[in-house]
């Protein structure tokens, strides 16, 4: 991971027209290249509207949101979308088209790549995202976990260095949560950003390594995912229930320095280490 | 008599080449807390329409076996009957609500069934007082969050007064508060001894309300056991793509490292109780 | 959208005239829509619009009435005055302010316009009005169940009118996440030509069809499932809209409207004409 930031929010506050309150309310964030990050809080803490800003889809109301060297404020959201690639929550409000090809090379067409370019890229993003092969498969007729796979393949195509994924894991289960996620770390370690909002405590334990929580329009934690995960008393304030190993570690081992986030191997291992348990 | 009954039931769905279900045989008795636990795709939505009559009376396929609700075939009962014995809650919160607003929402089916309107008054309080919505009555849908939509669904379902009720992965859409609201008031559901079919992801929270966990997958029943039964079979609900509670995999994983436990602990209080115990052993 | 969602908490509020019986007041908003057709007496209207504006005070929706008439007034009655010089019939005896070729603009021409638009204002007036003090649900309730009762027409009507102020702001909601994530795929919605702009909108309706497919099939369920039968004659119904003197009343003073407008006429005052 470089040192280089690559989005930085400064002061920024968010407004609705129909709402009297900020929904994003003094926010400040260096994002680095390369980071994996989650941002967890509850519905209407405010993280939709944060991670819209890094594509534009929302202008500050104050402050500013600098991607890439690009001040939001002055390019459409078309435009940032080839520095930005934001998959939605829903695939099924972005599908369309009556092939799989079709629908990825949506977004490169829209950018202007060339015919060859845009054959590449389709290429590389069906594998990256375990769809090759399925070309011409009708979209309407794949299963969940493959339609959200397809709208991450349809936004990757237009090879973004950041990636903001919404929700990524809403109705699909544990397994097809497992792999989206793994796909998704594949794209990390070959230098994508990628910054996830969602509930599941258990897929950030796993995955994120940097944790930025949100409560009422506020940033109220950022930092390592082990220690954001200790800090019972902030994500209590923030309804956020940390996954059980952190609670257990907590109650068992309540001065052991984490340098890692853990599961539940992990923890059994320093339980063993520490002599709280022998064989 | 047991509430619900199906024997040997399979089910394909119209134009479909598989199987969506196949040899389902399992019976439900009055005041029982049932979990169904499977990946997506193993059929727990389509038993619960098989269940309740949705199929084949409004979805359409080839249905073998027999599916009975209190002595009545819910193939042929009409789905509004049986609708008055089993109330079924689904995934989407927002579709299965159709007034613009909650009084309304809960009022309709009770004007459908043609009760007396000091009937529907007294059903209509009751429920708002359970599911704590009085304050919210006079909302419309879009402005309730995805909880107090599903505690409203759950309200609608509840007024028609039915025996059993089936949440069918009523949370699954919800922010963790909104889940909690829901699990609460299955929780709330179960110390009035209602009979519920509470089909889940989230095993941990069914693991505090379930007395019985079916598991199911590729559209057959697996396992069909006491909660602690199924829960300590960490290595078969994983390789099913099903996480079990954090505690328990951290107490498996100490067992396999030679640590005995002579009962797997499922929350963080029996954990803390099940690993001091082991120390004090030593 | 946010419109139909405003418009449906307005008649919810509690007032004197909100507590009218929603029937009644259709009634008297038909009379509403009658009187600017018999007459176009300018002072008349404006007399009318007056009382409606008093009542709109009384029931405390006056504020919210002001922000959507404040829009809509002059557009109406702009566009009229505007379009009308071009269509009202020259004669040499007019006050011409302005008379070429074709385009006549007389100050007969003028007061004339001006009445058609007080027309327009009375009949916009009152329709907010009715809008704003009624529960639309309560009315499509109370009319079904004069429909079932009474015509032996199925319920099936006024729920489909219920059901889709349910759906519609969830549509729309549906419609902002669709285009949202077209503009996240590079699709540039705001240039071009209008023909083109068109063309950009094609696939956004797409996944709006289809989000609307899925909804119609879990409508379906839920509808067996709440025990609606479109052939059910013995549904009852929970609120019930008895007529009260003050219903009465409210209807009394919609044919008031009527019969001053009848007398006018007969004095040969209803008409803007006797001013020019």
């Amino acid at each position: 991971m470089s040192e280089e930031p690559i989005i930085k929010v400064e002061h920024l506050y968010y407004k609705y027209e129909t709402r009297d309150q900020f929904a994003v309310e003094d926010v400040n964030l260096t994002i680095k290249k390369g980071e994996f990050i989650a941002i967890i809080g509850q519905n209407g803490s405010g993280k939709t509207t944060l991670v819209k800003h890094f594509n534009g889809l929302h202008k500050p109301t104050r402050g500013r949101v600098i991607v890439d060297g690009h001040n939001t404020a002055d390019h459409p959201t078309s435009e940032l979308a080839r520095f930005v690639g934001y998959v939605f929550q829903n695939p099924d409000h972005q599908i369309f088209a009556d092939s799989v090809r079709d629908e990825v090379s949506f977004g490169p067409k829209n950018i202007g790549f060339t015919e060859e370019h845009i054959e590449s890229a389709l290429k590389l993003v069906l594998g990256e995202m375990e769809l090759s092969g399925m070309e011409e498969e009708q979209p309407f007729q794949l299963s969940r976990g493959q339609r959200q796979r397809l709208a991450v393949a349809s936004i990757l195509a237009m090879e973004p260095s950041i990636l903001v994924i919404d929700e990524p894991t809403t109705g699909q289960d544990w397994r097809e949560s497992i792999a989206l996620m793994g796909l998704v770390q594949g794209l990390n370690e070959k230098g994508h950003t990628c910054i996830i909002t969602t509930h599941n405590m258990n897929l950030v334990s796993i995955f994120a390594r940097r944790v930025i929580v949100m409560r009422q329009a506020k940033v109220t934690l950022d930092g390592p995912t082990q220690d954001v995960f200790r800090n019972v008393e902030e994500l209590r304030a923030a309804w956020i229930k940390p996954p059980d190993v952190y609670t257990l570690a907590q109650k068992l081992l309540p001065d052991i320095h984490l340098d890692k986030p853990i599961l539940p191997q992990d923890l059994a291992d320093l339980l063993i280490n520490a002599g709280i348990v022998g064989r | 008599m047991p509430l619900i009954e199906l024997k040997n039931i399979e089910f394909t769905y119209r134009g479909a080449a598989n199987q969506s279900l196949s040899n389902i045989t399992f019976s439900v008795e009055p005041g029982e807390f049932i979990g169904i636990i499977g990946p997506t795709g193993a059929g727990k939505s389509t038993l619960c329409w098989v269940i309740t009559g949705v199929i084949p009376q409004i979805i359409k396929g080839k249905l073998k076996g027999t599916s009975f609700v209190k002595g009545m075939s819910s193939r042929k009962t009409p789905v509004a009957t049986i609708s008055q014995i089993i109330g079924l809650v689904q995934q989407d919160a927002e579709a299965q609500l159709l007034m613009t607003d909650i009084e309304k929402e809960i009022v309709f089916p009770l004007e459908n069934l043609g009760l007396p309107p000091e009937e529907i008054n007294r059903r209509l309080n009751y429920v708002l007082d359970l599911v704590n919505l009085r304050s919210e009555c006079q909302r419309h849908p879009f402005y309730l969050s995805g909880g107090q939509k599903q505690r409203v669904a759950v309200a609608t379902a509840l007024a028609m007064e039915p025996e059993i009720l089936i949440l069918d992965e009523a949370t699954s859409e919800l922010d963790p508060i909104g889940a909690e609201e829901v699990h609460n008031l299955a929780g709330l559901l179960k110390k009035k001894l209602k009979t519920v079919l509470m089909v889940e992801h989230n095993i941990d929270e069914l693991a505090k309300v379930a007395d019985r966990i079916i598991v199911m997958d590729k559209g057959r029943i697996l396992m069909d056991a006491p909660v602690r039964q199924v829960l300590s079979q960490v290595d078969f609900l994983q390789s099913l793509g099903i996480y079990p509670p954090q505690v328990t995999q951290t107490a498996f994983a100490l067992q396999n490292k030679g640590v005995n436990f002579k009962q797997m602990p499922i929350t963080v209080e029996e954990g803390m109780q099940a690993i001091t115990r082991v120390n004090h052993n030593v | 959208m946010a419109f139909v969602l405003q418009m449906l908490e307005m008649g919810k509020r509690e007032s004197w005239f909100h507590s009218v019986n929603p029937t009644a007041k259709l009634i008297w908003w038909v009379c509403m829509i009658i009187v600017p057709i018999m007459i176009t007496n300018p002072f008349a209207l404006i007399i009318m619009t007056v009382c409606i504006w008093v009542m709109a005070f009384q029931s405390g929706i006056a504020k919210q009435m002001y922000k959507f008439l404040i829009v809509t007034y002059p557009v109406m009655i702009g566009f009229i005055v505007i379009l009308w010089p071009f269509f009202y019939a020259a004669t040499p005896d007019q006050h011409y302010l302005f008379n070429w070729s074709f385009l006549h603009f007389s100050l007969e021409g003028f007061i004339y316009a001006l009445a058609m638009g007080l027309r327009i204002v009375l009949s916009l007036t009152a329709c907010t009005f009715f809008v704003m003090t009624t529960d639309l649900m309560d009315l499509a309730s109370s009319l079904g169940e004069f429909m079932q009762n009474k015509l032996h027409i199925s319920y099936m009507y006024p729920l489909m009118v219920m059901s889709s102020f349910k759906f519609l702001p969830e549509l729309g909601g549906d419609y902002f996440n669709i285009i949202e994530s077209f503009k996240s795929r590079a699709m540039d919605m705001d240039t071009g030509s209008v023909m083109e702009r068109l063309k950009k909108y094609v696939p956004v309706a797409i996944p709006l069809i289809d989000s609307m497919l899925r909804k119609a099939q879990n409508i379906a369920i839920s509808l067996e499932l709440k025990a609606f039968d479109t052939n059910n004659k013995s549904r009852t119904f929970y609120k019930h809209y008895p007529f009260t003197i003050r219903d009465l009343f409210f209807i009394f003073l919609g044919a008031v409207a009527i019969v001053v407008c009848v007398v006018l006429n007969s004095l040969n005052w209803g008409k803007v004409d006797i001013f020019l």
